[in-house]
């Protein structure tokens, strides 16, 4: 084989590797969500763990996604403004080993939840939730909006982490808030606290997306109502 | 003898012998280094039939590639023109009639062997703990009817006692896996699947989704911990359950 | 009757084809995306309020542009003119056929086999290409744990794509160029049976690439290319486009399928009986009968699951009283026996080389005939294996793992003829050998690994994990897709006038199959430790196989892209053939390097079979070989 042609097959080679790198920078950036949410560190607690990071994260669950900024501005092509959503975004980041306390404001209505366990509070300090200022352990199955739930991903990465938090309906025939588009929310705060640096996903596992069994649309595509939880080391 | 192993037979009989011994020790350690933990009795016979189905296909891959690699290393030619034409072989009855038999009596033995490590492992034990384990995309969550209703995102189970796990799903086809007991069956909306085995071994396991059910799929995870009785007792009082 | 004179006047194209002149695969396109414009606007305003309405909208856009194209190339021409009573003249056909149109009538409807077979290789390396490109990004993705490069959404279309995409290419990869091309000469006839339906079959495949194409740009599908109700009727658009594509390509491979039966039934050679029929010839028409039988089954599939989708009926919806298992019994009907498709003429090819480069005949003819239709015949019996743990019929486990076990004998059988003919013979190892070798390699693997999972409690672990992926591998690509490169270095030089860079294609060929090797093994690996499969995450302790097998992946791209390149320059530089560089005896050998129009000056008569190395009394046709000096070039 002369040199000329094997420069050649090598060259071939190249451009392959430039178009799949081409490709793959393109499928990189391609899908659209919203910016990082990152958790506000608020001070340290002292606990009979030892000395834990505070942090507070916001969120809201919205029955469209107008509500959103981000949507609102960087709507286009698949933009979908009748969906439920998350805000202000779904990629969440969090300080490692600290306790993190998570407001959700939930303005949607609701439904009864197929699997009823959960209805109920797991993985958060206590075992608890604070609804509207009560403290609970569950919430009526029949009355569920969304919930909060991170993925336990074990491995010996990263430190397991399961939380899952019920959020409440809102009432069918709740009035509008003067001055907005939505009903008073129902507040849910909870508490839960991080072991090590790691890569969580999170979703609502409340069926409030279309198509078959309520989990396409909306529950099915990043951004909405599911996203990822880094877990970061502050030091 | 030493003209015997001289002929082209002799030689390549000795070549596939070799091969069939290399195979057969790495087919050995592939078998035992490549599975994870054996936790149950399911999985120890899941290893035993993998060895030994290992340990059925050394010779065969070895005839065929010794012959292959013995004709190579004979009689090979390269060059713009073909060499002289070999010998006019259409068929050996004899041949053909000793490959059938052979790999009939393999694949029967194989299938006798199959069959009964089926039934053994789908015998159904009395009193087995019965855990109902619902699927949804993209948590599993558990509930044990038996111990008051007990429902839990973490399985716990008691070693060495029957377990017969009640899988179904609330939307998709998910696949309940535990990869180092050697189970698995799909998680169907609308119909209750079932499997069984029997936990030998104390100590933390993985709980997989093995259906391809959307987003998370890959997160569909979690973990089985395997305890001793009394331990496994506590935990379900600790929940709020009933010990039976 | 064409001259042999040195000096050749330019021919021109005869006078006949009406529109058809005017008709091509650019008018075809322009027509096609027009009216998936106007389908797509009609049928957006008609319905977008609906909740079906996207995926109303979608079909009509995708049917549309199938539809256009189809009318845009020409395929309606002919029975128009028909109905119109304009009957095809003999000018007509022979400018159908492409007679003097240079390169141009490629990109034309035409229907000579040889167009359409090349035709068909052109684009199924470009389909596996752009499968291995996805393979490439899947891969990408894999070398690391955490979604990193892209998220798991974007992953399980790229995984559900790159399944689909390299089903389509390896269905067509033999059957397509070497069924069309060939498969007529080397019976003697001197194009298939249905000539026009051959363009339609190829013509009716193009449109589908694109369709799914769009996938990606719909909302991709979260599902495998398994298609799994109910999920696929939760999915995005991207559903809608998969399903339409599928419909149309298995359109498309019933009627090449008819084609091939028919004409290898009806168009042998005088003297040709099934007993001297070539071994290639008998394999193609096992596969086009199972495809003919089995490939429906999907078509329905899909049928129904775009009227579930659309229409909000019920077919696989369990909670309105359908069922996923009709959805899982339907595809794996087509399932199992597609991979046989995939396989047998890669076999068949296999089985016609062997005895040209151990210059034997072929070891055991009857019994490579017997196991065929013996794989063929059982392959329709086994499709529950793939149903082992869903749940759906455990009384029926030990039945079908007494028929997939099955399978193995037949098996046993190609083996034993390819070995057979090895055994004493003098191996001449050219290009074509080598991928020979490669293919008992990789598909004794392969083969292997599935008797592990056709035991049912090994399924019950094996099932869902990279174990599956890497056996199919070691079959589908291990083992169909290198014989498919052997037939491709083997039968290059008939179809092009040139011979197959050797250099080149040995260097692709040792960095496919070693790249290869390295990717699957680590595979089987984290298979047997318990990674499922199409996860685009996963634990840590899978991480370091799933570096060996992304590097395996790089080098099996690096050595597919020297085969492409080796394509390409063998056909524009390549050393001039000669008609039959290999010295074998089958027919397609006693025609000039590419052949001319209609193949034969003289139809041949068939006198024994094809495999008579070493018999000095044995012929397989009266025909003269080619002299050498009279190497024509084909019609212009």
């Amino acid at each position: 084989m002369s040199g000329q042609v094997a420069i050649k097959a090598i060259g071939t080679v190249a451009v392959g590797a430039v178009v799949v790198a081409a490709a793959a920078a393109v499928l990189h950036s391609a899908p659209k969500t919203p910016p990082t949410v990152a958790a506000q560190t608020t001070g340290t607690l002292t606990t009979p763990n030892g000395v834990l990071t505070a942090a507070s994260l916001n969120l809201s669950t919205y029955p469209d996604s107008a509500a959103i900024t981000w949507r609102r501005t960087n709507g286009g092509v698949g933009a979908h403004p009748d969906w439920v959503s998350y805000g202000p975004g779904t990629n969440l980041t969090v300080p490692a080993h600290a306790v993190i306390t998570v407001t959700i404001n939930q303005y949607d209505g609701g439904e009864p939840i197929p699997n009823p366990f959960l209805a109920e509070v797991h993985g958060t300090v206590g075992g608890v939730a604070n609804i509207d200022g009560h403290l609970v352990r569950a919430i009526d199955d029949q009355h569920v909006g969304h919930t909060f739930t991170i993925h336990n991903f074990p491995s010996s990465d990263q430190d397991p982490l399961f939380v899952s938090v019920p959020l409440p309906a809102v009432a069918e025939d709740a009035p509008i808030v003067a001055g907005t588009d939505y009903p008073a929310p129902h507040v849910v705060t909870f508490k839960f606290v991080t072991g090590g640096p790691g890569t969580y996903a999170w979703n609502c596992q409340f069926p409030c997306g279309g198509r078959y069994a309520d989990m396409g649309d909306a529950m099915s595509t990043y951004g909405y109502m599911s996203g990822t939880l880094k877990v970061v080391s502050t030091t | 003898m030493g003209d015997r192993l001289r002929t082209p037979a002799g030689r390549v009989t000795v070549i596939v012998l070799v091969l069939t011994v290399v195979l057969l020790i790495f087919g050995v350690w592939w078998v035992s280094v490549s599975l994870p933990t054996t936790a149950s009795n399911t999985m120890k016979a899941v290893k035993d039939t993998m060895l030994v189905f290992s340990i059925a296909a050394a010779p065969v891959m070895a005839l065929v590639w010794g012959v292959a690699y013995f004709s190579l290393r004979q009689k090979r030619h390269s060059g713009d023109e073909p060499p002289e034409d070999g010998p006019p072989i259409r068929g050996n009855n004899r041949v053909v009639l000793s490959w059938v038999l052979v790999s009939s009596l393999l694949t029967l033995f194989l299938l006798i062997w199959g069959l009964a490590e089926l039934t053994a492992t789908s015998a159904t034990a009395d009193s087995p703990l019965v855990v109902e384990v619902t699927g949804q995309q993209w948590v599993w969550s558990f509930k044990y009817p038996d111990n008051g209703g007990v429902s839990t995102a973490d399985l716990v189970l008691p070693a060495d006692r029957p377990v017969l796990f009640k899988v179904t799903s609330t939307d998709v086809i998910h696949s309940f896996w535990l990869p180092e007991m050697g189970i698995k069956v799909d998680a169907n909306p609308g119909i209750e699947t079932d499997t069984a085995t029997t936990p030998t071994l104390l100590g933390t396991f993985n709980v997989r989704c093995a259906e391809l059910c959307g987003l998370n799929h890959s997160y569909m995870q979690t973990t089985v911990d395997v305890v001793p009785s009394a331990d496994f007792d506590t935990w379900v009082q600790s929940n709020g359950g009933t010990v039976q | 009757m064409a001259e042999a004179t040195l000096v050749r006047q330019e021919a021109q194209p005869s006078p006949g084809g009406g529109i058809m002149r005017r008709l091509n695969m650019f008018t075809g396109i322009l027509v096609g995306v027009v009216l998936a414009a106007v389908g797509y606007l009609i049928a957006h305003s008609l319905w977008s309020g609906d909740d079906q309405g996207p995926d109303q909208a979608v079909i009509v856009m995708e049917v549309c542009w199938v539809v256009g194209f189809m009318i845009g190339v020409g395929a309606f021409a002919p029975p128009i003119r028909w109905i119109l009573g304009h009957d095809q003249t003999h000018e007509d056909e022979m400018y159908l056929a492409g007679e003097n149109q240079g390169v141009w009538r490629y990109f034309k409807y035409t229907t000579d086999h040889k167009v359409v077979g090349t035709q068909y290789l052109v684009l199924a390396m470009t389909t596996f290409g752009v499968g291995g490109l996805l393979a490439m990004l899947i891969r990408t993705e894999l070398s690391q744990p955490g979604e990193k490069f892209f998220g798991g959404q974007t992953y399980n279309s790229l995984v559900g794509v790159h399944g689909i995409i390299m089903i389509v290419s390896t269905i067509i990869m033999v059957l397509g160029p070497w069924g069309n091309f060939i498969m007529p000469i080397m019976i003697g006839a001197r194009d298939m049976a249905f000539p026009r339906l051959n363009a339609l079959s190829f013509w009716l495949l193009f449109p589908a690439v694109p369709v799914f194409l769009s996938i990606g740009f719909l909302g991709g599908i979260p599902t495998g290319w398994v298609a799994y109700a109910p999920l696929s009727n939760q999915a995005p658009p991207g559903m809608d486009a998969f399903a339409v594509a599928i419909i149309v390509f298995v359109a498309s491979s019933m009627i090449a399928n008819t084609n091939l039966i028919v004409t290898a039934v009806t168009m042998r050679a005088k003297g040709m009986t099934w007993n001297r029929t070539p071994i290639f010839v008998i394999g193609v028409v096992a596969t086009a009968l199972l495809g003919l039988v089995a490939l429906p089954c999907f078509q329905a599939g899909m049928i129904y699951e775009l009227l579930d989708r659309s229409q909000a009926a019920s077919f696989f919806v369990p909670e309105q009283g359908g069922s996923q298992w009709l959805y899982a019994n339907l595809f794996w009907l087509m399932g199992h026996p597609e991979v046989y498709v995939i396989l047998l003429p890669a076999v068949a090819a296999i089985l016609e080389i062997v005895p040209v480069f151990s210059r034997k005949p072929l070891f055991g003819y009857r019994i490579a005939v017997v196991g065929i239709i013996a794989i063929v015949a059982l392959s329709i019996m086994v499709w529950a294996h793939h149903m082992f743990v869903s749940g759906w019929a455990p009384a029926l486990d030990g039945p079908f793992m007494l028929t997939t076990e099955l399978i193995s004998i037949p098996t046993g059988l190609i083996f034993l003829a390819i070995i057979g003919t090895i055994w004493r013979g003098n191996i001449w190892l050219r290009l074509p050998m080598l991928f020979v070798y490669g293919f008992l390699w990789n598909f004794m693997i392969g083969g292997i690994t599935g008797i592990y999972l056709s035991d049912v409690p090994v399924d019950n672990e094996l099932h869902g994990a990279l174990f599956v992926t890497a056996h199919f591998h070691y079959t589908l690509l291990g083992g169909a897709m290198i014989g498919a490169m052997a037939a491709i270095v083997y039968w290059f030089s008939k179809m092009t006038g040139r011979m197959f860079d050797e250099g080149l294609g040995k260097a692709a060929f040792w960095l496919v199959m070693i790249g290869f090797n390295v990717t699957f093994m680590a595979m089987f690996y984290n298979g047997l430790r318990g990674m499922p499969r199409r996860v685009a995450t996963y634990a840590p302790q899978f991480t370091n196989g799933n570096v060996v097998s992304t590097i395996g992946a790089y080098v099996i791209a690096s050595g597919m892209l020297i085969f492409l390149y080796a394509t390409i320059h063998s056909w524009r530089s390549g050393e001039k053939a000669s008609a039959n560089p290999w010295q074998a005896k089958s027919l397609e050998w006693f025609v000039p390097s590419p052949p001319p129009l209609e193949n034969f000056e003289v139809l041949p008569v068939v006198t024994g079979d094809a495999y008579g190395y070493g018999e000095p009394d044995s012929h397989h046709t009266t025909l003269p070989p080619v002299a050498s000096t009279a190497v024509r070039e084909a019609s212009a």
